[in-house]
């Protein structure tokens, strides 16, 4: 293809009483009400720069792809947001909104935690290891029932509060890190996020499995201290939730070996 | 029918200029004929729904958004806006199917009626031909699971393996939610 211009910038949709929450590569997200519910629109915006049917054709595929994860991981008992309706003319899948905070915060305001004990610096107490349990055998129950998320990172488990006391601890702002690790996991939820790169394991799905857990192990390595205990919390409450998790986690060294020599002679 | 209409307005979020309103109707022993009357025509535009699938004005706002949206795309799969709300609560692509179970039958011993756009002396007119009693809808999705027949809602929206005793009422409204919308995709 010989397009050299730059892709023009697609008119936001009108969704009365929605506004735009974030723009990402394919699709803007907006937050507003549908049928007297908190909701979050994900929109697929037109790609100017692929042909027209092909663009309609990747957009509804992607949207009803998004929809159809999430009610696979619901079924598979993963606590995630409620499909509220698909528009496949406009592209547009408005699911239940979570409110509540990103892991990503709740690891953040973790390091502002100044942990006196003899296990030693970098470490994180028992409710947030508990949370990160939680996360692990999120990730194993949507595996064993072939789903690969595609796109785990801290930002796309939200951490929904159970009570209105434990909503005001996580609204408030700052985030108070001494009442946020008062929270155990019956106070929070754990709710996992955007399937919009989720899929349906082929064959024995060894190797997609095995990367899933390797961009959730970069992405806690890239932005927290104390990732390698954190993370070994979530492969722990993994490999006990996993039904073939040593074939899982044998392919994630191989995936680590290949990611290590990746970085030596990249 | 005697007495103030208990219409509830459904919150269309996405349609902000149309005016959607719903009555309810419990102990109706007059479906038969009520039936007749809307495939007659004679009603004038309104759906009628059997009340029994309808658990709330969520799923029913949800519904006529998706009627209207169909609407608005011209791509009804139903003639009328009206009888695509029958459809909107379908989990079901068949049209068939849809108006069997969502749709008034003879049988029907409730009914919710819905109206985009309706005019005041016409739903009263309409309401004083259900021989029924109206009952107060409250935003609140408990009071119409009380009456909705919860078990031919766990078949139809095929949703019993996931209901237990302790199922909460937000849970079962978004697996409902769910299956309509999945028709779609
Ligand atoms: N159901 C939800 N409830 C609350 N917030 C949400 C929900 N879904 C997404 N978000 C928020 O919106 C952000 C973007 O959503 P999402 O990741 O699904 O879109 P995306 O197009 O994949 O964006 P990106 O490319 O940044 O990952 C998320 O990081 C999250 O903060
Ligand atoms: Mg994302």
């Amino acid at each position: 293809m010989a397009t050299t211009s730059a892709p023009t910038p697609t008119p936001a949709l009108v969704l009365p009483g929605f506004t735009l929450l974030a723009q990402g590569a394919e699709a803007r997200v907006y937050i507003g009400r549908l049928g007297g519910l908190d909701a979050l629109a994900k929109h697929r915006f037109v790609k100017g720069y692929r042909h027209k049917v092909l663009d309609d054709k990747l957009r509804a595929a992607h949207t009803v792809a998004e929809a159809r994860s999430l009610a696979r991981a619901r079924a598979l008992g993963v606590p995630v947001p409620g499909v509220l309706m698909v528009d496949t003319k406009e592209m547009v899948l408005y699911m239940e909104l979570v409110h509540g905070i990103t892991l990503k915060a709740y690891l953040q305001a973790m390091e502002g935690l100044e942990i006196k004990d003899d296990v030693g610096p970098h470490h994180l107490p028992p409710n947030a290891m508990a949370v990160l349990a939680a996360v692990g055998k999120d990730i194993a129950l949507l595996h064993n029932g072939d789903v690969v998320h595609g796109d785990l990172t801290t930002s796309n488990f939200m951490l929904r509060p159970r009570s209105p006391s434990d909503a005001a601890v996580l609204a408030s702002k700052p985030l108070d890190p001494s009442a946020l690790v008062a929270l155990n996991i019956l106070h929070l939820e754990v709710v996992t996020i955007d399937f919009g790169l989720a899929s349906v394991a082929q064959s024995d799905g060894l190797e997609d499995k095995a990367v899933d857990l390797y961009v959730l192990e970069r992405a806690f390595i890239s932005t927290h201290p104390f990732a390698e205990h954190a993370f070994a919390a979530v492969l722990g409450a993994y490999a006990e939730a996993c039904a073939n998790d040593d074939a899982v986690l044998g392919r994630l060294e191989d995936v680590r070996a290949r990611g290590r020599k990746r970085d030596m002679f990249g | 029918m005697s007495g103030e209409l208990e219409v509830v307005q459904l919150e269309c979020e996405l349609f902000p200029e149309r005016v959607v309103s719903a009555v309810r109707f419990v102990e109706v022993t007059n479906a038969a004929s009520i039936r007749k009357e809307a495939m007659s025509g004679s009603l004038g535009q309104l759906a009628v729904l059997d009340g029994s699938l309808v658990i709330g004005p969520t799923q029913l706002a949800i519904a006529t958004m998706r009627a209207l949206l169909a609407d608005a795309s011209n791509s009804l799969i139903t003639h009328t806006v009206h009888s695509e709300i029958i459809y909107g609560l379908s989990p079901s692509s068949s049209i068939s199917a849809a108006f069997k179970n969502h749709g008034v039958s003879k049988k029907s011993k409730s009914l919710v009626l819905v109206w985009v756009d309706g005019d005041a002396e016409a739903m009263k007119e309409v309401c004083g031909k259900v021989a029924g009693t109206m009952v107060p809808v409250g935003a609140d999705e408990h009071d119409w699971m009380q009456v909705a027949d919860m078990a031919a809602v766990a078949r139809v929206y095929d949703i019993g393996d996931s209901l237990d005793a302790h199922t909460s009422h937000d849970e079962i409204l978004r697996l409902v939610l769910e299956k309509m919308a999945l028709r779609d995709a």
